[in-house]
């Protein structure tokens, strides 16, 4: 009787799960098991680890710019905190890696309700211009603090994997979609839809502005501690604006409003700036163009505010045969 | 025991004063009106009721509470809703979703259980019930999947009050329900009105300019002139008003004569 008694949809919905989680598991055996045939080379491997921290990076900024409708640009400016901070707890403080990335995850998270509290005031076009400006101070300040090397950078063991980089990248999209299909996060999308009218739908706008800003912060802060703890150094410049544009137009490129786009985006870009790599300036124009063709062909981005759905069809069969068998 | 009431609430915007020292009492279960020329401050009244606008000077008691200057989302939980002039819906959202949105106050589980989908399945299916009901109650169930931007003019403001209800007011303001309707429109809203102030036991303020469903629905009339409130009393001694006749000399007297 058991599972005859849920209801159908939600026989659809755990259907759903069990798919994902299949497909999720499934494509990482493909990949570990590439990589021990050899068919995925180190190379390759170091995109592949890229691709994930740009996943983190596009989700969690996506549910800023994207879900709550605020503008922020200074997405690399939390990714260097995370790497920073994180950094800071396995060199100076010897502490363990999973702590470290929660350290740099916390202190970012720290950062963007400092930064959020009163800039998320702020609308459209100021609130861009405090964060691109918070980006920039942030960046200044680790090019001046000595104790982690200033501009000369600082060097940090290789204590990242893709094991680690993949899981978190799914563990964000789960959270934040969990987050985007709850009543919460239908406050955070009346926010961006109508600021006015959600507050007196009893919405605390600004409290929901600050959780969607610090969260995001907070995953770009953990995306930093995997960065810095996979390429050996890190320093200021590897955090500049053109790392928070990139992120941005893995947002606008994937469609704002949808976590399946950014996914999508962000490994398209990785992978098309791997096979450019020896050729930078065609690089840069083959973003550009690509940029330009999304915003006249499909100004919502690839996905516009949908998501990848699964087709249903074939479960709603099986629950009929289900039926059938009962009877 | 009145349910608001304003004392001295006025507002200066720059060297404009939009409203004057406007004194008002509204008892509980009362259809009220708010009438008054184009610009005579009627909503600004409600966007300081409301606490989108903090007032220049005055107070507002709500329930026996003073409210003055609370924020808008304070203002709701405390049992008030209202409508927009020109209306605004989330209008890339379904109708479902807009209602939805509107049951935020009576959400139970926290931030953590929502990152999580911990357990809250049940409380997701009952907030989308009831928001389907809602729906049904006012007579747009059928529309619950189309984008609100897509729906006709009367449907959107329609969904406007549902979308108000879903809060579960005590008090329900509306800024002009039937701008924009046509007279078969305006019609069915004034039934509707009537309805639901029933229905839910509501205490309603409109602000209108159809006379037709002021004069029609409201019981008692409170009009606003240059910030001011220039009369008050049933419809029929608000028509027969000379200073309401004055004010609305040149506008919309024929109206007011009706
Ligand atoms: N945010 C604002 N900033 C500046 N002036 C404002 C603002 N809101 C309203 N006003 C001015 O205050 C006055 C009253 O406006 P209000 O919108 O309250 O009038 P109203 O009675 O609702 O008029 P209508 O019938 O046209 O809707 C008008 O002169 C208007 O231009
Ligand atoms: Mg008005």
């Amino acid at each position: 009787m058991g599972l005859l008694s849920v209801p159908q949809h939600r026989l659809e919905k755990m259907e759903r799960q069990l798919i994902w989680g299949a497909f999720v598991v499934l494509l990482y055996l493909l990949i570990i098991g590439l990589k021990a045939l050899g068919i995925i080379d180190q190379y390759t491997t170091n995109n592949l680890v890229l691709a994930g921290i740009y996943v983190i990076l596009g989700v969690s900024l996506n549910l800023i710019n994207g879900f709550t409708g605020q503008f922020s640009i200074g997405h690399a400016g939390f990714m260097s905190i995370g790497a920073y901070f994180g950094a800071i707890a396995t060199v100076k403080f010897g502490l363990p890696f999973a702590l470290a990335l929660l350290m740099g995850g916390l202190v970012a998270a720290l950062a963007g309700m400092l930064i959020g509290l009163p800039t998320l005031r702020l609308r459209g076009d100021y609130l861009a211009i405090a964060t691109l400006g918070f980006g920039e101070i942030i960046r200044v300040v680790f090019l001046n603090w000595e104790y982690v090397g200033g501009a000369r950078g600082f060097s940090v063991p290789r204590l990242t994997n893709f094991t680690w980089v993949y899981v978190i990248a799914v563990l964000t999209v789960v959270i934040i979609r969990n987050w985007v299909q709850s009543a919460h996060g239908r406050a955070c999308i009346a926010v961006r839809e109508d600021e006015v009218a959600a507050s007196a739908m009893g919405i605390n706008t600004t409290l929901y502005k600050v959780i969607a800003f610090s969260v995001g912060a907070a995953f770009a802060g953990i995306a930093g501690a995997l960065y810095a703890h996979y390429f050996f150094l890190i320093a200021p410049h590897s955090f500049g604006f053109l790392r928070s544009v990139e992120v941005l137009i893995i947002v606008v490129l994937g469609g704002l409003g949808s976590i399946s786009g950014s996914v999508i985006a962000a490994i398209l870009l990785t992978g098309l700036s791997m096979l450019l790599a020896n050729w930078p300036y065609p690089r840069l124009i083959i973003y550009s163009l690509t940029l330009i063709g999304i915003m006249i062909y499909r100004p919502g981005g690839l996905m516009g505010m949908r998501e990848i759905a699964l087709p249903i069809s074939f479960i709603k069969k099986k629950g009929e045969e289900r039926q059938l068998g009962a009877s | 025991m009145a349910l608001l009431e304003t004392k001295g609430l006025s507002m200066t915007f720059g060297g404009l004063r939009a409203v004057a020292g406007f004194d008002y009492i509204l008892e509980e279960g009362e259809l009220a009106g708010l009438i008054g020329p184009n610009g005579a401050g009627k909503t600004t009244v409600f966007n300081m009721i409301s606490g989108l606008l903090a007032p220049t000077s005055g107070h507002i008691y709500y329930a026996g509470e003073e409210i003055t200057r609370l924020p808008a989302h304070e203002v709701t939980k405390r049992g008030m809703a209202r409508t927009f002039q020109n209306i605004r819906l989330f209008s890339q959202l379904t109708a479902l979703e807009n209602v939805m949105i509107a049951f935020h106050r009576h959400v139970k589980y926290g931030y953590a259980r929502a990152f999580l989908h911990l357990n809250i399945g049940r409380e997701e299916e009952e907030i989308r019930e009831s928001a389907y009901r809602l729906l049904e109650e006012v007579g747009l169930a059928e529309r619950a999947h189309q984008i609100a931007h897509n729906l006709p003019y009367g449907e959107q403001r329609r969904l406007e009050i549902a979308r108000a209800l879903a809060t579960r007011p005590k008090l329900l303001l509306l800024d002009e329900p039937a701008a924009g309707m046509n007279i078969q429109e305006t019609a069915r809203l004034k039934t509707f009105i009537q309805e639901i102030h029933d229905r839910y036991n509501l205490t309603i303020l409109v602000i209108e300019h159809d006379m037709s469903l002021v004069m029609g629905v409201c019981r008692r009339i409170t009009v606003l002139d240059y910030g001011m409130k220039i009369a008050e009393g049933t419809p029929d001694e608000i028509r027969s008003n000379p200073r309401v006749i004055e004010a609305y000399l040149g506008e919309e007297t024929a109206d007011v004569a009706n």
